[in-house]
């Protein structure tokens, strides 16, 4: 748990600091990146509750499920269909899901 | 242990990812995109400013109609007193005249161009505003036919005045103008109406291609002067 606060505390000095500007169009996909990295943090932490995580399926899931909403993201932006609402939904579903498993396991370890 | 740590490097990375991914957001709301406010209150910003500005237009506005009297007044004072200050305002007054610096009226014709009316042309992605050489064109043949002053929507035509598209209107005598344009001239209105609506000319390839344009002879038009002021910064007369 440390580390993640560390880290997301880290990242946001580095990306303060980041001569890089975005301009409001990537606004969606920014979106889908960080509900991607929120969904693989949750379910990583869940995993490691559970002790059953695996590096790889971990590092592998955040790239792959954060190109897939990429992909969708700008497959929609092309067609004129918001379809990153998908990656959106499940993303946000997941979300919800690991924070009940992460709550109940420290309920049950309290 | 050593996978342990592993996984928690690995969470941290991603969780580095994230910060800054957040932040990057964060920084492009605030700096950019919306100077730092939601976009509700961004709307209200922008309406309160707008609604401060047009206030302020009025009240110069009629500030300029006060002095101009006041200036009119002393003019006429001054004539009645010398023979040569009322030759020199005369003179004064005619240049005003051609320079297009005197509200004007007279016999012409009045235009009004607008956008096609038809919803399948309208379908096509044309817009007058676009049209701008149409409407130099427009400009030329009336000067060419004889016209003493032409304004459109408004904007008297005088030397310095551009007629270009800037963005989604056009820009005249640097203000931007909208659609239905309504053109005025004073003039000859049977010279300046053939002129323009003769076989071929520019009314009928305005027609030709959608738009709506109205053409209608008037005994009396009556003109604006020119609003604005012209500076020389770069011009010097030659002695």
């Amino acid at each position: 748990m440390s580390i993640a606060i560390f880290g997301i505390l880290l990242g946001l000095l580095v990306g303060y600091y980041i001569p890089l500007n975005l301009s409001g169009a990537t606004s969606i996909y920014l979106s889908v990146a960080i509900l991607a990295a929120v969904d693989s943090l949750l379910g990583g932490i869940r995993a490691n509750f559970e002790g059953r995580f695996d590096s790889l399926v971990f590092v592998s899931g955040f790239f792959f499920n954060s190109l897939m909403a990429f992909i969708l993201a700008y497959l929609g932006d092309q067609l004129g269909v918001p379809l990153y609402y998908t990656a959106l939904f499940v993303f946000g579903t997941r979300l919800f899901n690991n924070l009940g498993y992460i709550r109940r396991y420290l309920i049950k370890r309290l | 242990m050593k996978t342990k740590n592993q996984n928690l490097l690995l969470i941290g990375t991603i969780s580095v990812i994230l910060g800054m991914v957040i932040s990057l957001q964060f920084r492009t709301v605030q700096e950019d995109f919306l100077e730092g406010s939601n976009p509700l209150i961004r709307a209200q910003e922008l309406n309160a400013a707008y609604s401060r500005l047009v206030s302020q237009r009025d009240e110069l506005l009629t500030e300029i109609a006060a002095l101009e009297a006041q200036l009119k007044s002393i003019e006429e004072n001054a004539s009645n007193e010398s023979v040569i200050i009322r030759n020199l305002n005369e003179e004064l007054q005619r240049y005003k005249l051609m320079g297009g610096f005197l509200d004007v009226e007279g016999p012409g014709i009045q235009m009004i161009l607008d956008n096609p009316v038809d919803e399948d042309i309208l379908k096509e992605d044309i817009n007058i505003i676009y049209e701008y050489d149409l409407i130099n064109l427009l400009v030329n043949e009336l000067n060419a036919a004889g016209a003493e002053a032409v304004e459109i929507n408004d904007q008297r035509i005088i030397a310095t005045t551009e007629i270009r598209t800037a963005g989604n209107s056009v820009s005249i005598n640097q203000l931007p103008q909208y659609p239905p344009f309504v053109i005025k001239a004073i003039g000859n209105p049977d010279t300046l109406d053939g002129a323009v609506s003769q076989i071929f000319g520019i009314v009928s390839t305005m027609r030709d291609q959608g738009y709506f344009v109205e053409i209608k002879k008037a005994e009396k038009i009556s003109i604006k002067k020119y609003q604005g002021v012209i500076g020389f910064d770069f011009a010097q007369p030659v002695k």
